[in-house]
C-alpha cells in the first residue's frame, strides 16, 4: 500500500468515473484513461475502416516492454468509444494497473462508457510477447468485438 | 529492402478468415525490419519500411502516427518493438491459441 501512496500523485472525475494519476517510472496513466492512450514512449492509430481504429502505445527500457496499452475504439455519435482494452504496467500501483508477466493478459471489455468485466486472455507471458498478443487476439476477434459492442449500443457501421 | 521481398498482403475478404500463421506473420515482420544487408533498420527508418511493405501511413490529429491498409500477416508491435529495442522480431511474435 505504502507504494502504491507514494506513487499517487492526483486525482480527477469524468464520465462517473474517479482517475487516479500515478507515476509509474516516468510515466504517468490513469485507470480510466479511454481517451487518451498518451505518454508512450511510441504511440501510432490503425484505422481498420471509417469508424473503428486501435490505439496503441507503448515504453520500452533496456530491451523490455515496462508499459502498453491496446485499446478498440468505434466512432459512435462524433465521440470515440472503447470497446476493448488491454494493457500492461510493470512499475504502477497494484491496485489500477496490471503486469503481465505475473498475472498475464487481461482484456478490459467496455460498455456504455464504462468497464462492465475483465477477461483472462493468457497466462503469465514476457511483456513483449504479450504485447504482440494483444495486437493478434484483435486481428483476430476483432469483428466478433465490433459487432457485439453494435448491439449493446444499437448502431452499427452503415447507420453512420 | 521491403519492396524487394515477396509477400502478399491480404485482402479486406480474407481478414477475419485467413488467420497467418506465426512463420508467416515472423516472415512479413522480418521483411519490414531487415535491410538486405541483414542489419536491422534504424527507428526513424519505420514508416519508409512500412509504406514499402504496402501499409499507409499517415499523421492523426494527435500528432501521432496513423496506420492504414495494414496487411492481416503484418504484426506492427512486433515491427516496432523489433526496431526500438534492436532484436530479432521473433521474440515478440506470440504463438497465438
Amino acid at each position: 500500500m505504502a507504494k502504491a501512496v507514494e506513487r499517487l500523485i492526483g486525482c480527477g472525475f469524468r464520465r462517473n468515473q474517479v482517475l487516479l494519476y500515478v507515476t509509474p517510472n516516468k510515466r504517468t496513466v490513469s485507470e480510466a484513461m479511454t481517451d487518451e492512450p498518451r505518454e508512450y514512449d511510441r504511440e501510432y492509430t490503425t484505422y481498420s475502416d471509417r469508424t473503428v481504429r486501435t490505439r496503441i502505445g507503448y515504453s520500452h527500457e533496456k530491451g523490455r516492454v515496462t508499459q502498453f496499452v491496446v485499446q478498440l475504439e468505434y466512432e459512435l455519435e462524433g465521440s470515440w468509444r472503447t470497446v476493448v482494452r488491454f494493457d500492461h504496467d510493470e512499475g504502477g500501483a497494484e491496485e489500477i494497473v496490471h503486469d503481465v508477466v505475473e498475472e498475464g493478459l487481461h482484456m478490459d471489455v467496455y460498455r456504455d462508457g464504462e468497464k462492465i468485466r475483465t477477461e483472462q486472455i493468457t497466462g503469465p507471458i514476457p511483456s513483449g510477447a504479450a504485447f504482440a498478443h494483444a495486437e493478434e487476439h484483435l486481428a483476430e476477434h476483432r469483428e466478433r468485438y465490433i459487432s457485439r459492442f453494435e448491439q449493446w449500443h444499437r448502431t452499427d457501421r452503415t447507420d453512420q | 529492402m521491403a519492396q524487394d521481398r515477396p509477400h502478399r498482403p491480404v485482402n479486406d475478404d480474407e481478414k477475419s478468415t485467413d488467420r497467418p500463421s506465426r512463420e508467416q506473420r515472423l516472415e512479413a515482420a522480418r521483411a519490414v525490419v531487415y535491410t538486405e544487408e541483414g542489419d536491422l533498420i534504424e527507428p526513424d527508418e519505420i514508416e519508409t519500411a512500412l509504406e514499402e511493405y504496402g501499409v499507409t501511413v499517415g499523421e492523426a490529429e494527435d500528432g501521432t502516427t496513423e496506420y492504414r491498409h495494414v496487411p492481416r500477416e503484418l504484426p506492427l508491435s512486433a515491427v516496432h518493438l523489433a526496431v526500438d529495442t534492436r532484436r530479432d522480431p521473433e521474440e515478440f511474435i506470440a504463438d497465438i491459441e
